[in-house]
């Protein structure tokens, strides 16, 4: 079987000369990222603005949103600017998911400490 | 109302008028400020939090917050938030400040044909790495600091 994980000059991704045609595909997949993201902020920042902070089960699920929303930008982030997206399947799921359940667990923990600082402050003395 | 405001025997009095809540005692008024910051006041006064929030109440309800200080932001007696907020995006400014900087000296690089000159753009493609990791970061500021 040959061998695929040798670095030689013609498979070195560094060394690849993208001609004017591939080039023009990257710069527009480029766009159309920065422009879903920027949909997917604006909307999240609308969200914040008509929505009023409560601890109302509207809300909660609003935040729950912002959260989802904000892992899917975060993987758009590092698929595409990050050129993860170009690496082979097995790559990206070795990277993507102990990061999205290593942020699952971060955010849980967040949550849990900020809830018992609140209820701290709830009993001050 | 604000009767458990204060408990011990501690030589401090609340005054409650119609239009103010003051805390007086040991020859001086305690400013909501130092309330605040020195959880115990002299002599083992106990403040709990609700209670403070009901004379923080008092005290801002003509006043206005604007923006977010260290003894002032929108969650009152809160200073962890102020605390934690500066600490959280002043690095991160430090971070894109750094970044730009970076990308400035690339661009410069770009314009000097040094890329073209060396054969490969590996500098490029690591500054790019760095710029997108900050980019990355500013995404869970925003939504943990701003948004929820």
């Amino acid at each position: 079987m040959e061998r695929d994980d040798l670095i030689v000059n013609e498979s070195y991704a560094l060394n690849n000369h993208h001609d004017e045609e591939a080039g023009k595909a990257i710069r527009k997949n480029i766009w159309k990222v920065t422009g879903l993201l920027t949909v997917i902020t604006i909307f999240e920042v609308g969200m914040g603005i008509m929505f009023k902070r409560s601890g109302e089960w509207t809300w909660t699920a609003i935040k729950m949103g912002f959260i989802i929303l904000t892992l899917v930008k975060a993987g758009y982030i590092v698929l595409s600017f990050m050129h993860l997206g170009e690496e082979r399947k097995n790559l990206k799921l070795v990277i993507l998911v102990p990061y999205f359940i290593f942020i699952a667990y971060l955010i849980f923990i967040a949550l849990t400490e900020g809830l018992a600082h609140f209820g701290a402050f709830e009993t001050w003395h | 109302m604000y009767e458990d405001f204060l408990a011990g025997d501690h030589g401090i009095t609340l005054t409650e008028t119609a239009q103010s809540v003051s805390i007086s005692g040991h020859g001086h008024e305690y400013t909501l400020d130092e309330l605040m910051v020195n959880k115990y006041i002299e002599n083992s006064a106990i403040v709990t939090g609700a209670d403070m929030m009901k004379l923080w109440n008092a005290q801002s309800e003509n006043s206005a917050v604007f923006g977010a200080n260290m003894n002032q932001n929108e969650y009152g007696v809160q200073q962890q938030y102020a605390n934690f907020f500066f600490f959280i995006t002043g690095f991160h400014g430090f971070h894109v400040f750094s970044g730009v900087v970076i990308n400035l000296i690339i661009f410069l690089m770009v314009l000097k044909g040094r890329f073209d000159k060396t054969g490969h753009y590996e500098m490029v493609e690591k500054v790019g790495l760095y710029w997108h990791f900050v980019d990355l970061v500013w995404l869970f500021v925003f939504t943990f600091f701003y948004l929820v």
